[in-house]
């Protein structure tokens, strides 16, 4: 029986959001990562990411989105808008030909490897300690629709100040699985 | 569960303490709670319930109201894996 690698499957908790400035698509730290891990092992093995809990995790360093949206929110100051305490889509008020804005553009980039290279490594120290290798499993699921109670907020504003919110007036639903 | 590895999962943005809760509880020691996955509720973020007295983005755009979701999603994959035995 052949008993070489086909896959590893990490779970890792961090929003990938070291790219984002809602103008291109980028697949950020799980695609570094991915790629990393699969490029070590020669692309014979593939390497998938699953998303953690990540609901309050932002990755560690991420700097240059911070110097980006204080870039934008100048930008649009100009034109006498007010964006700092919200997050207009689009990559309005970037020039990208800006040098100070190409820098922090690569800054990202370099930090998005960075992150893949550190992370990757972390995921292949992992895998050497695997003590019990299953050659046999079995797989088994349900998954049940949960409904809990909802709200509805009626002011604005990304953060800093108490949200006013309507509650008892909806319901939400998710669902679990195992 | 793939063998005796526990794979939770919730199709929201679920705040860390709730996995980390999840997982203490957990009958299985090799557990991990898996989000975003298999379709996108509409609850927005999900924090845990001493979280909601924050006035943060996620906390602020979350349509749920709190000291349910918590709760409910643990006890939700617990009883599954329990039925799964």
């Amino acid at each position: 029986m052949d008993r070489s690698l086909i896959a590893v499957y990490y779970n890792y908790a961090m929003h990938a959001v070291i790219m984002g400035q809602y103008d291109m698509v980028s697949g950020d730290v799980p695609e570094a990562t991915s790629r990393y891990i699969e490029d070590c092992y020669n692309n014979k093995i593939v390497a998938v990411w699953s998303e953690g809990a990540c609901g309050d995790q932002n990755p560690i360093y991420f700097q240059q989105t911070f110097d980006l949206r204080d870039i934008r929110i100048k930008e649009y100051a100009k034109r006498g808008e007010d964006i700092s305490n919200s997050m207009p889509p689009g990559g309005v008020g970037l020039d990208r030909n800006d040098p100070v804005v190409k820098r922090l553009m690569k800054e990202r980039e370099l930090i998005n490897n960075a992150m893949g290279v550190m992370l990757g490594e972390e995921v292949k120290h992992v895998m050497r300690g695997v003590s019990r290798p299953a050659v046999k499993a079995n797989i088994k699921a349900a998954q049940q629709l949960l409904t809990f109670p909802g709200r509805k907020r009626t002011n604005q504003g990304r953060g800093g100040f108490e949200g006013l919110m309507l509650m008892e007036i909806l319901y939400q639903s998710g669902s679990v699985f195992c | 569960m793939i063998g005796d590895i526990a794979l939770g999962t919730v199709n929201g943005e679920v705040y860390n303490p709730i996995a980390t809760q999840f997982i203490k509880e957990s009958p299985y020691a090799r557990t991990m709670m898996v989000t975003i996955a298999n379709g996108s509720a509409n609850t927005g973020y999900i924090p845990d319930d001493a979280s909601f007295g924050q006035n943060v983005f996620e906390v602020l755009s979350s349509r749920l109201k709190p000291g349910y979701a918590e709760r409910g999603i643990i006890d939700g994959i617990l009883n599954l894996m329990e039925k799964l035995k």
